[in-house]
């Protein structure tokens, strides 16, 4: 009898646990930490004249005639910047060995190589370069009236992580 | 994310299990990592340019008018045979009563007898031009050999003025210019809209030509020679 009963309030407790899973609960908290942020830079090289106001337009050269203007490159972004120079020179007037010679010289009056890959810019900066011009005296009457388009080429990447 | 699950489930392990999991976790996020960098690899770029920048060459380039009033292209010194347009501007006989005095066309050239002929010259170029060389070069239209010619070009003297700056420009037999370009004393002619240059020619036949030259016809062209005046000592 006494095992009986004892076997009843096991299953009692047993019954018990089981309501006790229905309704199971603790204490919590939760904390957050929000509006983290993260803005991306920005890269923005850029010319003192944009494209279609041009730098010279030089009329009426004559053999031995020579002459410069100045350019400025500026980075206009938020990141350290490195860029491509690049020339483009066509047209009558440049062809040919005596033809018209155009070259970018940096501010200490240095020949820039044509397709320097290596001119780095800080955020914010800029650097004034010279475009200079030739047309050497052995240039014959074949030039005559002949005319050359010359164009400022600069593409820039970061620098960071590159 | 995948790993981070497989983290937290082993957080009650062995301190050896987690960091091998952890471990393993980083080493898949690197793959992920260099998958994507492989495929879509991108940094930030910028570009700008400036084109059309121009250079234009200037021209040279004279012409040569003769000048003694007239507009109707011609030779300075022509006789009526030389001038088969038949415009005869100078003359008298032939054209007009009131044409300039002396400008009639030659008729023959005796021995003694001394010529002025003026001739424009315009810089059509777009630079300025220094003249500098002058030439005669002999015209098929008449006789180009033999004794006469030989006597002609001796005893033909060429003054060439230019009397607005005072120069002569040379003076000395016409032979002397039949041997290609003689440098002459330089002078300016200014691009347009600067006028022309009037340059004068003044031919003597010697006295001392004798009768080989009688009945017979020369005919000569003259020509100048510019250079660009700039970057040219």
């Amino acid at each position: 009898m006494k095992k009986k009963i004892a076997l009843a309030m096991l299953s009692t407790a047993l019954g018990a646990a089981l309501v006790g899973a229905g309704s199971f609960a603790i204490f919590t908290s939760s904390a957050q930490n929000t509006n983290n942020t993260f803005t991306a830079g920005t890269l923005n090289i850029s010319l003192d004249k944009p494209d279609g106001t041009k730098y010279f337009d030089i009329t009426n050269m004559a053999p031995g005639d020579s002459g410069s203007a100045p350019f400025t490159v500026t980075n206009n972004g938020s990141l350290e910047l490195r860029y491509d120079l690049t020339g483009s020179l066509t047209g009558a007037l440049a062809a040919g060995a005596n033809g018209l010679k155009v070259t970018i010289k940096d501010s200490a009056g240095n020949v820039i190589t044509p397709g320097d890959t290596n001119r780095v810019l800080a955020a914010g900066a800029s650097e004034t370069l010279t475009i200079s011009w030739a047309l050497p005296l052995a240039a014959g009457n074949e030039y005559q009236g002949t005319t050359a388009q010359f164009g400022v080429f600069v593409a820039a990447e970061q620098t960071r992580n590159n | 994310m995948a790993t981070t699950t497989l983290s937290l489930s082993y957080l009650g392990g062995s301190l050896l299990n987690k960091k091998k999991w952890m471990l393993a976790a980083f080493g898949s996020v690197m793959a992920v990592g260099l998958a994507v960098g492989g495929s879509t690899y991108a940094i930030f770029t910028s570009s700008a340019q400036n084109t059309n920048n121009s250079f234009t060459a200037g021209t040279v380039d004279i012409e040569i008018q003769r000048d003694l009033g007239d507009t109707i292209p011609g030779p300075m010194f022509y006789t009526g045979t030389s001038d088969p347009t038949g415009s005869y501007p100078y003359d008298t006989t032939k054209n007009v009563p009131d044409a300039p005095p002396g400008a009639e066309s030659l008729g023959g050239l005796a021995p003694g007898d001394q010529l002025t002929r003026a001739m424009n010259i315009f810089n059509r170029g777009s630079l300025d031009v220094r003249v500098k060389k002058l030439q005669a070069t002999v015209n098929a239209a008449g006789e180009t050999s033999g004794p006469a010619y030989d006597q002609f070009i001796q005893k033909m003297n060429v003054k060439v003025m230019y009397p607005a700056a005072n120069k002569v420009l040379y003076d000395g037999p016409l032979a002397g210019l039949l041997s290609g370009y003689v440098d002459i004393s330089p002078f300016l002619i200014a691009a347009d809209p600067s006028g022309p240059a009037n340059v004068t020619f003044t031919v003597t036949l010697d006295k001392s030509a004798d009768n080989t030259l009688q009945g017979h016809s020369f005919v000569f062209d003259f020509g100048f020679y510019a250079e660009q005046k700039r970057n040219n000592p």
